[in-house]
């Protein structure tokens, strides 16, 4: 494919789907059933130049920072010890799998009991999503080390400590890096729904709060925001994660 | 140079369970002794247990009676005084070139300007110094095995076991991975067990080759290679002597001749 046409495709195909948009809107003939596109530009726009729709999206993205890498915090550990430990993984693998294919919507109750109405509901929902692939793609990037690697670091007599650390963390980094992209995708579809009770600004709010004032148009602001933004943070762990891929070679 | 005590196999027999439930016998009975100082290149078809007794000299596996000794201690992991190259290198693609020469000097506790000065210096001996900063991928085969090789240099090991080192590595540059070897090998006189299955490149560096026979793994002969260094390939004393080792091949095993390289 020529570059002209990488960059020209997709532009088409957008520009046809907003007129398809466009048109099937005015079919309808209400703006409040289904906004055409102008009205969403004008609602970004109306909001944006009050300066809330920056503060929603800040808040949802600060939310999302401590959600995800509290998963991370949290995961990368885990993962480790179960990557590296027979029994810790005999031990808590079962548990995991049970908990995991739990949508972290299903905990909400639980959250606003443990950490009331506002900003830890909806942070925790963010972690629940993002701590399962965290957790799974570091235990296997730890199992999937070369053993080569490890008679090497035995012939020189590292220890165990020593191992770890010099060997096993860096050769996995590029699974563990994977995992990241893949959990900021995951996890980033939640933020929505953790902002939906309790908060008072945010993308997830903004949803909400312009459904009950009936503007359907700020509705379909939020939610282009939020792919975009998801968009956007996807390339970058990606930009990321080809840094490390390349850095770290091929098998040598 | 201080005096090392090299190794020796005592007795060494290697039974493997099988999937049968019948014990395999890789290796049999084998006594063996290399001096300090000394080259001495394993050779055999496939399956005679070279690399299991290689593997045992390194600590990676146990014999299941006998032992291997380095002066007094008793090898049982690794570690202890034996350090192996491996023929896929196992070089840490994340390191530069002197960052993976470093590695073993790391565990050992030298303080980094030592190391780094210590890595440079190997690097220099196996003519890589102007790869220092380079990342092993960015090497053919037969640097990255040099880069391997001054990294198990670097920490001045009792023992250096190689299993195939350069069965990676094509015919061309294989012949001059040997006779860097060799120069290397000449300026210390390291004590080295060599594992190959190519008759010439035995001949090549050993000071004495210990030819193994398969079915059950164990020594048929051991020959003296007394002509002196650097060797020429294609002198009269080099081919009368692989012919007399390819004829105790064959007369002992039950292998034929294709099993070797020539
Ligand atoms: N881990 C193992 N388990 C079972 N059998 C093995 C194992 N390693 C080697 N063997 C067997 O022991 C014999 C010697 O193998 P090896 O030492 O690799 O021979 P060589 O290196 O001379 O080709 C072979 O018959 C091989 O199948
Ligand atoms: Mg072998």
């Amino acid at each position: 494919m020529t570059r002209t046409a990488r960059i020209l495709l997709p532009l088409a195909a957008t520009a046809l789907l907003v007129t398809a948009w466009h048109v099937a809107a005015t079919r309808v003939g209400s703006t409040l059933l289904f906004p055409p596109p102008g009205s969403v530009v004008l609602g970004a726009v109306e909001t944006a130049a009050g300066g809330r729709l920056f503060g929603h999206i800040v808040a949802s993205l600060q939310r999302f920072a401590i959600g995800y890498l509290g998963g991370i915090a949290i995961g990368v550990p885990l993962g480790l010890l179960l990557g590296l430990s027979v029994h810790a993984r005999s031990a808590f693998d079962p548990i995991i799998q049970v908990l995991r294919p739990i949508s972290p919507i299903a905990w909400f109750p639980l959250f606003t009991l443990w950490f009331g109405i506002g900003e830890l509901p909806a942070i925790a929902i963010v972690f629940t999503a993002a701590v399962y692939p965290v957790i799974l793609t570091t235990t296997s990037a730890v199992r999937e080390v070369d053993p080569l690697y490890l008679k090497v670091a035995r012939t020189f007599g590292d220890s165990r400590a020593g191992t770890v650390a010099r060997i096993i963390l860096p050769a996995s980094l590029p699974g563990i890096a994977v995992g990241l992209r893949i959990a900021v995708g995951t996890s980033w579809v939640f933020i929505v729904a953790g902002e939906m009770l309790g908060v008072t600004n945010g993308l997830g709010y903004l949803i909400i709060d312009a459904r009950n004032s009936l503007r359907t148009d700020l509705v379909l602001v939020a939610i282009v925001i939020i792919g975009a933004l998801g968009l956007g943070i996807d390339r970058a762990l990606r930009l990321a994660e080809a840094r490390v891929r390349r850095h770290w070679g091929g098998a040598a | 140079m201080s005096a090392r005590p090299g190794i020796r196999f005592d007795s060494v027999t290697k039974l493997f369970g099988t999937s049968s439930g019948q014990a395999h016998r890789a290796v049999h009975d084998v006594t063996l002794s290399v001096a300090d100082g000394e080259f001495v290149c394993l050779v055999g078809p496939s399956g005679c247990g070279k690399s299991t007794l290689l593997a045992i000299a390194g600590g990676f596996e146990q014999p299941t009676s006998g032992r291997v000794l380095i002066g007094e201690t008793e090898i049982t992991d690794p570690g202890t005084g034996a350090v192996t190259v491996f023929q896929d290198y196992g070089l840490f693609p994340w390191r530069t070139v002197r960052d993976n020469v470093e590695y073993g000097l790391q565990v050992r506790g030298v303080p980094p300007a030592e190391r780094r000065a210590r890595a440079l210096a190997e690097l220099d001996a196996v003519g890589l110094g102007a790869f220092a900063e380079w990342h092993p991928h960015e090497l053919s085969g037969g640097m990255r095995q040099r880069v391997s090789i001054a990294r198990a240099l670097a920490v001045d090991p009792a023992v250096l076991l190689m299993d195939e080192p350069f069965g990676a590595v094509d015919a061309i540059n294989r012949a001059r991975m040997q006779e860097e070897l060799e120069r290397l090998w000449c300026e210390h006189e390291r004590t080295v067990l060599f594992v190959t299955h190519d008759v010439d490149e035995a001949i090549y560096l050993a000071d004495r080759i210990v030819l193994m026979t398969p079915g059950p793994g164990r020594i048929a002969e051991q020959i003296d290679v007394t002509f002196s260094r650097p060797r020429v390939r294609g002198s009269g004393e080099f081919f009368a002597l692989r012919s007399r080792i390819l004829e105790t091949l064959h007369l002992a095993g039950t292998e034929s001749r294709t099993e070797f390289e020539i």
